[in-house]
């Protein structure tokens, strides 16, 4: 085994796990919400390791190019199709999406050390 | 058989959890596994490109990319107001 | 420019030459790139239709009221986003492990965050638009969006964190 053929392998390895984790996540988590933080999975994270792994494969090549044309979509799109989606799980629930005094939503609290 | 066929038969069982939240459950949840299928799709599409060595069809692969943004929003604005 | 646009000026959309002149460019170049032939064929049809698509951008700019101003140093504060994102990624395994395994259930929280942003200023509505994007792209948090009369961010976590870093420096305050 080459080292190239491991490199390939362990890419290609890590992309096969980000689907699994990403699929597997959505699959055991209770509320709708809560499922949609495992799309980030494979769009951030399995995305990057199949370009780094078309890249070793086929080299600087039109495939590989578009391949990173496909991250930067991937990258974009899923994170606002996640807020657009989020938005409207919350505007169906409760017929708004802005926090309001009687949703009792907590406040991140400032760490030790910041300014106020 | 080589890696990459593979891989794209690894991910693309990952579409079977896809599929269960789909054909199961509230609509909302529904829709997360149509979002998450369409993603692991596009994965899978360039894993099998690269697979058969058939460059010209990344095409395909970016095209569903640039599809599923229309779709996903579509989907949570219906989801939204008329659902 | 419409009234609405005129009360919110200078955003990027108020200079429609140069964005138009911007995207005829890029467009041509995507062309060129995903053909990958010089013929004179290819190029006829790739200006056709760079046409078509400037003519419809504009008639977007001609009607569009939202203004934004996205400045390069707001852009570039998706450095942070690399760390931020594999970091994430181990959180939201550990949590669904800890859930598979029955050790402790996945966590659903609502929380806000104060955050700097104006609908008239388009500088300010350009970074709450990059804060919404960057800090939903790492995995542990989702923005369901600021809201301006209040300045505040709302977002969804599965494990009680701080803001991103990425949308600290676009505006978010703890």
């Amino acid at each position: 085994m080459t080292a190239h053929n491991i490199v390939i392998t362990v890419l290609l390895s890590l992309v096969v796990l980000s689907c699994w984790i990403g699929s597997v996540g959505m699959w055991r988590m209770r509320e709708p919400m809560q499922a949609l933080h495992y799309l980030s999975l494979p769009a951030c994270l399995g995305s990057v390791f199949l370009a780094a792994a078309v890249f070793v494969q086929t080299g600087s090549s039109q495939a590989s190019w578009k391949t990173v044309i496909i991250v930067c979509i991937l990258l974009a799109i899923n994170s606002v199709v996640t807020h657009a989606t989020a938005r409207a799980f919350r505007t169906r629930d409760l017929g708004h999406w802005q926090p309001r005094p009687e949703d009792n939503i907590e406040r991140i609290p400032k760490r030790r050390g910041e300014p106020a | 058989m080589n890696l990459w066929l593979m891989a794209g038969g690894g991910v693309c069982l990952s579409l079977i959890p896809c599929a269960f939240l789909c054909l199961t459950g509230k609509a909302e949840r529904r829709l997360v596994g149509f979002q998450m299928a369409s993603l692991v799709i596009i994965l899978a599409l360039v894993i099998f490109t690269v697979a058969f060595g058939r460059m010209p069809f990344i095409d395909i692969a970016l095209t569903a990319a640039i599809m599923s943004f229309g779709g996903g929003i579509v989907f949570a604005r219906f989801l939204e107001k008329h659902l | 420019m419409s009234k609405a646009r005129a009360q919110h000026a200078g955003g990027m959309f108020d200079r429609p030459g140069r964005l138009l002149t911007g995207a005829a460019i890029v467009v041509l170049l995507l062309w060129r790139i995903f053909t990958d032939t010089p013929s004179w064929h290819e190029l006829a049809v790739g200006i056709a239709a760079t046409a078509l698509t400037v003519l419809f951008f504009a008639n977007v700019l001609r009607t569009e009221t939202l203004n934004l101003k996205l400045r390069a140093r707001d852009i570039l504060q998706l450095w942070h986003l690399p760390g931020e994102i594999l970091a994430d990624c181990w959180l939201v395994t550990v949590v669904l492990f800890r859930d598979l395994f029955g050790i402790e259930k996945a966590g659903s929280f609502y929380r806000v965050s104060s955050f700097k942003t104006s609908r008239r200023d388009p500088v300010l509505a350009g970074r709450s638009a990059l804060a919404v994007m960057y800090a939903t792209m790492s995995p542990n948090a989702i923005v369901l969006g600021i809201d301006t009369t209040q300045s505040l961010m709302l977002l969804h976590q599965l494990r009680r964190a701080d803001v991103s870093e990425a949308a600290k420096a676009l505006g978010a305050q703890q």
